[in-house]
């Protein structure tokens, strides 16, 4: 589940248009702890000769997704800016994501059906994590990161918030 | 497939955003019922304008066929029939369910074509029996008969008289009337018994209610503007007005229906109609009422007769003598006189076509295609122009058996004809007959003798042509020559030397003198070119 944080979208304006250097520094420190989940989920990822032959290519328009391990490694990325609301008010302030459509086909591939059939039993990796969360690459590193990125993530707003609001004291 | 998010930290955003939504949901709705609310009002009041409007449009588009048919009655000098015309056109439009818009050109037609009132008022009556009895509108059936009055009855076809062309046109149109009357009498009375008839007639009451109240708006607009004043202040308070007037006729209307629906209302025309309601529901208005009563005496009196003129319609009393029944007597006799007229100038008319008739008819036993197929049979004709010509004769008799006959020799003939001509094309052509003949020995004398010379010169030596000789001789000489020229022969005239033709003996000798070394003047050019012999 995510966490929220009330006001962290309103700090983050006011941080980059008051104090750019606390605002760069409030990056570079959650993205501290953000590449490590990320190489986590990208090492996931596994290479095109451990993948079904046919579900190994170059993707083209209009057709079903090929898996290319290059490209699937570099969708999985993070996100520091705040996303649209979604529909039930949501908004995501920092993520991680899977981009492309052959990755996540990997990642939730056997999600909802179970490992059968001829497709899913042939896929590198077990599920991990639960519910909407549940995959092979991210939300596995998701999950065994345990937490710790998340909680560097607010510490890090949190320490630029008291700095920031340090600043505006006389 | 969107794509796989993980959020590590998110914000809720929603309560805003719905927040936001209601907020414009609300002013939405608010506005809506504003722009509803606009809509009504200026509904409401645009119906109520345009009513307006049309009934004053109605009136005066009544005002002018009114006075159009005054005119035209005038210029007739009919004019002191001006209210008998109107009072007759009113009734007839209350009962007939016929809108006076239409009765007043009708009648202004039949006036100018009969130049009789009470002929025009029997023609108008009967064109509704016979518009509603054939189902043609009525002012096409009006145009007929004004047509059919002045002899020109094409039009009456339509009716289906169960008469033909050529007897309608030989028949008067007293004749012709009775003819229709009997058809179609009654039609107009049962056609009003029909809930059509039924409504037609209410139609035409609530146009006329409608022009009444155009009038009226019309002739308060008038009075209330005056002579130079401006009507623009009226005109803007128009719709305030028409608003006001409407919200107390549907007002009246609710209160008129709740009425209904009370026990007893069946009394309320006992009471006395809507003036009786009032004064019974509302006693202490019996003052208000009355000043009511007076306005309404006014405004009438005030107003003048309606219609085309102000000369009073109704019955002065027994001993009343009517100063125009001097001028009536003379227009209607006028008119009989007319009718008489124009009875004679049909049955002249008539006369005419039937002398006419009798001439064709006389011509017809003139039958010139018989008489020139009996001409045409007796010239020299092949076989096939002659049963053509059998054939049409036989059409012409009407007689079947004998042209079943020769359409079949027809046929045959027409087929060897053809036969013939195929046969013809087919034969090869024929040579000449004279090609062995030769030429006699006389025709030789004669033109050796012709010519001066003997039959051997003839065919040896050419003849000279000279100027002592004729035209025909020197023709003759030419002819003779020619056929010498084309006569003469080719001689080939070989030489030999011993046993050896001239030229080979040459070239033998040229040849020996050659190899031996004698022969030096073999001309050549470094060595080429041909020996040649000098």
């Amino acid at each position: 589940m995510p966490t929220e944080l009330k006001g962290a979208n309103a700090f983050r304006k006011a941080l980059k248009q008051f104090s750019p250097d606390l605002d760069k520094e409030l990056r570079d420190e959650m993205i501290g702890f953000l590449k490590p989940l990320v190489k986590k989920a990208r090492g996931f990822m596994p290479a095109n000769s451990a993948m079904p032959s046919g579900f190994v290519g170059t993707s083209e328009p209009d057709r079903f997704p090929k898996y290319d391990a290059a490209l699937a490694r570099r969708g999985v990325g993070y996100k520091l800016t705040p996303t649209k609301p979604n529909r039930q008010g949501w908004i995501s302030t920092v993520s991680i994501h899977n981009k492309t459509a052959a990755g996540a086909i990997f990642e939730t591939s056997g999600r909802k059906s179970g490992n059968v059939g001829k497709f899913t039993p042939r896929l590198q990796g077990t599920l991990s994590g639960s519910g909407k969360m549940q995959g092979r690459a991210m939300f596995k590193a998701y999950k065994e990161d345990e937490g710790k990125a998340k909680v560097g993530v607010i510490k890090a707003l949190e320490k630029a918030a008291a700095k920031f609001n340090a600043r505006g004291k006389i | 497939m969107a794509e796989l998010r993980a959020d590590i930290v998110s914000e809720f955003k929603g309560k805003k955003s719905f927040k936001e939504a209601t907020t414009a949901t609300s002013i939405l709705q608010k506005g809506v019922k504003k722009l509803g609310a606009q809509l009504a009002v200026t509904f409401g009041a645009t119906q109520l304008l345009r009513f307006t409007k049309n009934a004053a449009k109605a009136f005066i588009e009544d005002e002018k066929a009114a006075s159009r048919l005054a005119i035209a009655v005038k210029n007739l000098g009919l004019a002191f029939e001006t209210p008998r015309i109107e009072e007759f056109i009113s009734q007839l439009a209350r009962t007939s369910g016929v809108a006076d818009d239409q009765l007043r050109p009708s009648m202004q037609k039949l006036l100018t074509t009969t130049g009789s009132l009470a002929k025009s008022t029997e023609l108008l009556t009967q064109a509704l029996d016979i518009s509603a009895g054939s189902g043609v509108d009525f002012e096409t059936v009006v145009n007929d008969l004004s047509m059919a009055y002045v002899g020109q009855t094409r039009g009456l076809r339509k009716y289906s008289l169960g008469l033909t062309q050529a007897e309608l046109k030989t028949m008067s149109f007293a004749d012709v009337q009775e003819k229709l009357t009997k058809q179609f009498s009654g039609a107009n009375a049962q056609y009003l018994t029909t809930y059509a008839g039924k409504m037609g007639i209410l139609s035409n009451a609530a146009n006329e209610a409608s022009e009444t109240i155009g009038k009226s708006l019309v002739e308060s607009l008038s009075l209330l503007a005056g002579e130079g004043n401006s009507i623009q202040p009226l005109a803007d308070s128009m719709g305030e007005l028409a608003t006001y007037v409407g919200d107390a006729i549907y007002g009246l209307a609710v209160l008129g229906d709740k009425l209904k629906s009370l026990p007893g209302a069946d009394l309320i025309g006992k009471i006395g109609g809507a003036r009786g309601i009032l004064a019974t529901l509302f006693p202490q208005a019996g003052e208000a009422l009355k000043l009511l009563d007076a306005l309404s005496a006014y405004g009438k009196k005030s107003k003048g007769a309606a219609g085309m003129g102000g000369y009073p319609s109704s019955a002065l009393g027994p001993g009343y003598v009517d100063p125009n029944d001097a001028a009536r007597k003379k227009a209607e006799a006028a008119a009989v006189k007319r009718a008489k007229e124009l009875a004679a100038l049909q049955k002249k008319t008539l006369d005419a076509q039937k002398k006419q008739n009798a001439l064709l008819k006389a011509s017809k036993t003139l039958n010139l295609e018989a008489i020139g197929i009996e001409a045409a049979l007796k010239g020299q004709i092949s076989e096939t122009d002659r049963l053509s010509l059998l054939l049409q004769k036989a059409i012409l008799a009407d007689n079947a058996t004998l042209a079943t006959q020769l359409a079949d020799q027809l046929e045959t003939a027409i087929k060897r004809q053809n036969d013939l001509r195929n046969l013809l094309l087919t034969t090869p052509e024929a040579p000449n007959p004279y090609r062995n003949w030769t030429l006699p020995q006389d025709l030789l004398n004669y033109t050796a003798s012709s010519l001066g010379v003997s039959v051997a010169q003839l065919q040896t030596a050419p003849i000279p042509i000279t100027s002592s000789m004729t035209d025909a001789q020197m023709e003759l000489a030419a002819a003779v020559n020619a056929n010498q020229a084309a006569e003469a022969k080719v001689i080939n005239v070989a030489v030999y030397l011993g046993d050896t033709e001239i030229t080979g003996a040459v070239t033998s000798v040229q040849q020996n003198q050659s190899l031996s070394g004698t022969f030096s003047d073999v001309s050549r050019y470094n060595g080429r070119g041909a020996p040649s012999v000098k």
